[in-house]
């Protein structure tokens, strides 16, 4: 970068900005006491996951003092789906993996408001009504929208599962923590010594955290062979094996090719066995939670097989969460809210911004690289309101996924990647350099493991 | 003229109030997430704020160069040199 350049750009670049939201007072307006650093900017940020908790926070961080974070989530704490599957194995709880949002944004200095969110376009408002029924209405500058996934059920696990609470319907996806891990560990806790099943079902690509089912199906593998001296872990996964290797069933392990394929062929072997090309065609279940499960899935000769089971724990086909469809942020036939990668800004809407989960990217679904968008687009966000210049081209934004996975109750592999943004075609690139999984599982690993996850948690949730 | 004057002082005052951050301050936030909040590490993961800018630099810069399986190594090599030097540089002014 040629500094002298730079400063001259600065100079130029924050009238420019300021021109383009119009926060400056103009030139001829000296006499007047407006000041750009006077007027305060209004964000709304709706969801307190890993994208939401991180974007509030670092708004106010950068913001310096000119905008007002509000911050709006349905439930009033957050449980972290990262190291959820530890909770399975005793390792952890909920409660050690479950963030206040209040606590967070007075530690921050914001505002947070508990209630279901919705945004009027026209008007500029969310609108939020609280848990007492009361409602507040929010004129916003701009909001940025984190409200991760929801699911698109087959008709057969809506019917199965019906009106019955989380922490007891009998087919869990638990796929968002909270009351459906507490419910799916009670099963794996039910299910008998050495000859129990438990099926696990894997949507296509894309879903939320790419290397998660296979951690999960190695954790429970490990609980049933130290705890239960035995059983069978059936994983059927929708994906496909690579084109190259189309014999190869493994290769369609979506993450973490090398590490998951050595667990379920060694260590595991005799307990976990792998499908792939598995269309998942319908579930059933009697008996309630503790009952017995019953999977319908299509194989990839065409052939049906029928499996009945003590646990059966589906992952449905992702969606981005309910709030981005009724904002008018998905196009049809989509799921994901397609956004400018640079500021996370909707292309329906430049000032509604989408990041983590429910965006549309080749970035990994997962709570450490929402973390990372969510600074990409707090930066922008302040740039954009003049309170930093912008970008220069050649500042494009980088991102990185890094996540550790549990495969037994002592040893964890890694995976991790780093994207840039290409300026031709707009999209997040993963480095090919930056890109691969450890050699092999370890215990460093597992205590690097818990290292990443409490820093990762204090950067985003202010613990 | 004097029209002028003012504006130029208007810009000027502009820029003294304004803290002006390098891409720096956003690049360097990316390592928080494993490194914690502003570089301060809770636990084995080394903590990297307000270390030397030359050793920072350097250390980056090797592990960009060496192609060792490490997480780190394969983060460096996300980043271009300059890119490196403004985060070692940002990390550096951290207490």
């Amino acid at each position: 970068m040629n500094s002298k350049r730079r400063e001259l750009l600065k100079m130029a670049g924050f009238g420019a900005a300021a021109a383009t939201v119009g926060i400056l007072p103009t030139v001829t307006d000296l006499g007047g006491k407006a000041q750009a650093a006077e007027v305060s900017k209004q964000v709304i940020v709706i969801g307190g996951g890993f994208g939401g908790s991180t974007v509030a926070k670092y708004l106010k961080l950068w913001g310096q003092g000119k905008i007002v974070v509000t911050h709006v989530d349905i439930n009033a704490s957050y449980a972290s789906p990262i190291l959820s599957n530890l909770v399975l194995n005793g390792q952890k709880t909920l409660t050690n993996l479950t963030f206040s949002l209040a606590t967070a944004a007075t530690r921050n200095g914001n505002k947070f408001i508990q209630g279901k969110a919705t945004i009027n376009r026209s008007t500029r408002k969310v609108i939020v009504i609280k848990p007492n029924g009361t409602t507040v209405e929010l004129l916003y500058d701009k909001v940025v929208l984190s409200p991760g996934i929801e699911f698109n059920y087959l008709p057969s696990m809506a019917l199965a599962n019906g009106t019955l609470s989380d922490t007891v319907l009998p087919i869990p996806h638990a796929w968002k923590s909270g009351n459906q891990v507490a419910n799916l560990k009670a099963q794996i806790n039910k299910m008998p010594n050495t000859n129990g099943t438990y099926v696990l079902c894997i949507p296509k690509k894309p879903y939320r955290c790419p290397p998660g089912p296979y951690e999960r199906a190695c954790v429970v593998a490990d609980i049933l062979k130290r705890v239960k001296g035995g059983g069978k872990v059936i994983i059927f996964d929708a994906n496909t094996p690579n084109t190259l290797t189309p014999t190869d069933k493994y290769s369609a392990i979506q993450a973490e090719t090398h590490t998951f394929t050595t667990a379920f062929t060694g260590q595991f072997a005799g307990i976990v066995e792998y499908v792939s090309n598995a269309e998942l065609l319908e579930v059933g279940s009697t008996g309630g939670q503790f009952g017995t499960k019953y999977v319908s899935v299509k194989l990839g000769d065409g052939s049906i097989r029928d499996v009945y089971t003590n646990v059966l724990n589906v992952l449905p086909e992702h969606k981005a969460g309910d709030i981005a469809f009724a904002a008018g942020l998905i196009p049809s036939g989509s799921r994901f809210a397609p956004v400018d990668l640079q500021s996370y800004a909707s292309t329906a809407d430049p000032d509604i911004h989408v990041i983590g989960d429910a965006h549309s990217s080749s970035q990994p679904k997962a709570g450490h690289v929402a973390n990372s968008e969510a600074k990409v687009c707090a930066d922008a966000i302040v740039r954009e309101f003049g309170i930093l210049p912008p970008r220069f081209p050649e500042e494009v934004p980088v991102t990185n996924s890094a996540c550790y996975s549990p495969i037994t109750n002592n040893t964890a592999s890694w995976l991790t990647a780093g994207y840039r943004y290409n300026p031709l075609t707009g999209t997040m690139d993963r480095v090919a350099e930056s890109f691969n999984e450890a050699e092999m599982p370890s215990g460093d690993n597992y205590k690097m493991m818990l290292a990443w996850a409490n820093n990762l948690f204090a950067d985003t949730f202010s613990v | 003229m004097k029209n002028i004057f003012v504006i130029f002082f208007v810009i000027l005052s502009a820029h003294a109030n304004t803290t002006f951050a390098d891409n720096g301050q956003l690049l360097a936030s990316q390592c928080y997430q494993c490194h914690g909040p502003n570089g301060h590490s809770k636990g084995e993961i080394d903590s990297i704020a307000g270390k030397s800018a030359s050793d920072l630099y350097g250390d980056l810069l090797e592990m960009k160069q060496k192609p060792k399986i490490e997480i780190m190594h394969l983060q460096a090599k996300s980043y271009t040199d300059n890119e490196l030097r403004e985060i070692a540089n940002y990390l550096s002014t951290l207490n």
